[in-house]
């Protein structure tokens, strides 16, 4: 065996099979001088010394994604709908303090009834709404008996005066003339807060800009009406000082 | 290669990558640069490296950029021994070195090639394939540079003196 070397070499790298590696073994028996090369062949085969370590691997390695909890999730979106809930009734919110300040003023020139404080659509009864002005006729009325309003249409907020007094036992008539303003009435707004909600569901951008629209729609209406209200409550007013100077 | 497969190379193949590098520059803080550099590139490049090939890519980045530092600087001459493997001494007390301290010794006295040859088939287990497709050689090549090694480390053992047991 003339490359008896690389043979050795060979066998210590497991590249030979298991006649060759016989053959090899039987090689180096019948030639025992050759067993000390043939022995540190198979010695020269290094390992790594396990102990030495690479110590920065945080400085390789890549942050992980954040994955967020479910719960957090739920509560993000919790977070969501009840900021735009609080959106809307931030833009509601105005309307409802004009309503509430017009009122008293009203009640003033024409005391409240007492069936308006509990009708079901009085001020603390109902949802969002807005105003509406409703002329009233400025005419002489003989007003037979109390006044009865459609529901869902006007609060009413005169107080109807009796159409007969009693003096001294004669019944008297009066006539009554009803003041030539306007009132400001209540009227539901359609489902402004269920337009938020279902547009987190389906839509949610499209939606939203829908609702915030009608928000801000429902709130101009409700200023100008309240403009127009007292426009008309102050050229009432001039009228009837009018009135009083000229007697 | 997703960044959670990067980030399981980084823990399974850095020690083994840094030890290759180790043993061939003996300059610690140099191979941990290398090794540094080689992941960075495998990060770069992640979107065309598949996991099945990230490993052989580390070693060949790290041969590669191994081979051009020490083209740069002899560093078998200018840098001091300074790993592991110091035959006498250890824990601060002397001792008598065993086969693997004398062979690590002897593998600084091989060339480049033929130490890093050795190392990639010793170490990591490659095939003479796989050998010389990170580093660019024939598996003929292989064959030679395993051959020449293999003969100066038995060279290398047969004549250190102090060698107790060389069974062990």
């Amino acid at each position: 065996m003339e490359n008896y070397e690389e043979r050795f070499v060979d066998y210590m790298e497991g590249q030979l099979d298991a006649a060759e590696m016989r053959e090899v073994e039987a090689f180096v028996t019948l030639h025992p001088e050759l067993e000390e090369d043939f022995k540190l062949f198979c010695s020269s085969k290094l390992a790594p010394d396990t102990s030495i370590v690479f110590t920065h691997k945080e400085k390789l390695t890549k942050p992980k994604a954040t994955v967020m909890p479910l719960f957090i999730r739920i509560a993000a979106i919790a977070a969501s709908v009840a900021l735009l809930i609080g959106i809307g009734v931030h833009f509601l919110k105005p309307e409802q303090e004009i309503m509430l300040e017009k009122t008293p003023i009203i009640a003033g020139l024409t005391p409240i009834k007492p069936s308006m404080i509990d009708h079901p659509q009085s001020p603390s009864q109902l949802k969002p709404t807005s105003l509406k002005a409703i002329p009233i006729p400025s005419r002489n009325v003989e007003i037979e008996e109390p006044m009865t309003l459609a529901q869902n249409e006007v609060i009413p907020t005169l107080e109807p005066i009796k159409s007969t007094l009693v003096i001294n036992g004669t019944e008297t008539k009066l006539n009554y003339r009803e003041p030539e303003i306007f009132l400001a009435v209540l009227e539901p707004v359609e489902d402004s807060e269920t337009s938020i909600l279902s547009a987190i569901n389906d839509d949610l951008y499209e939606n939203t800009q829908k609702a915030k629209g009608s928000i801000i729609k429902k709130t101009a209406k409700a200023f100008l009406s309240a403009i127009y209200t007292a426009d008309c409550y102050i050229s009432e007013t001039v009228k009837d000082l009018k009135e009083l100077a000229s007697r | 290669m997703t960044k959670d497969e990067y980030n399981k190379c980084v823990q399974h193949f850095s020690d083994g990558l840094f030890r290759f590098v180790l043993s061939n520059l003996r300059n610690r803080e140099l191979a941990e640069d290398i090794v540094q550099e080689s992941f960075v590139k495998v990060w770069e490049r992640r979107d065309s490296i598949p996991i099945d090939k990230a490993k052989s890519y580390l070693f060949t980045t790290a041969y590669h950029t191994m081979i051009d530092q020490t083209r740069r600087k002899d560093y078998a001459a200018s840098v001091p021994e300074e790993v592991a493997f110091n035959i006498n001494e250890q824990d601060g007390r002397t001792r008598y070195p065993d086969v693997q301290e004398v062979l690590h010794k002897a593998l600084a006295t091989l060339p480049k090639v033929q130490a890093s040859v050795i190392l990639l088939r010793d170490y990591e287990g490659y095939s003479y394939e796989e050998i010389g497709n990170i580093m660019g050689l024939t598996e003929s090549q292989v064959k030679v540079y395993i051959f020449r090694g293999r003969t100066a480390l038995k060279n290398y053992l047969k004549s250190m003196d102090n060698l107790i047991d060389i069974d062990a």
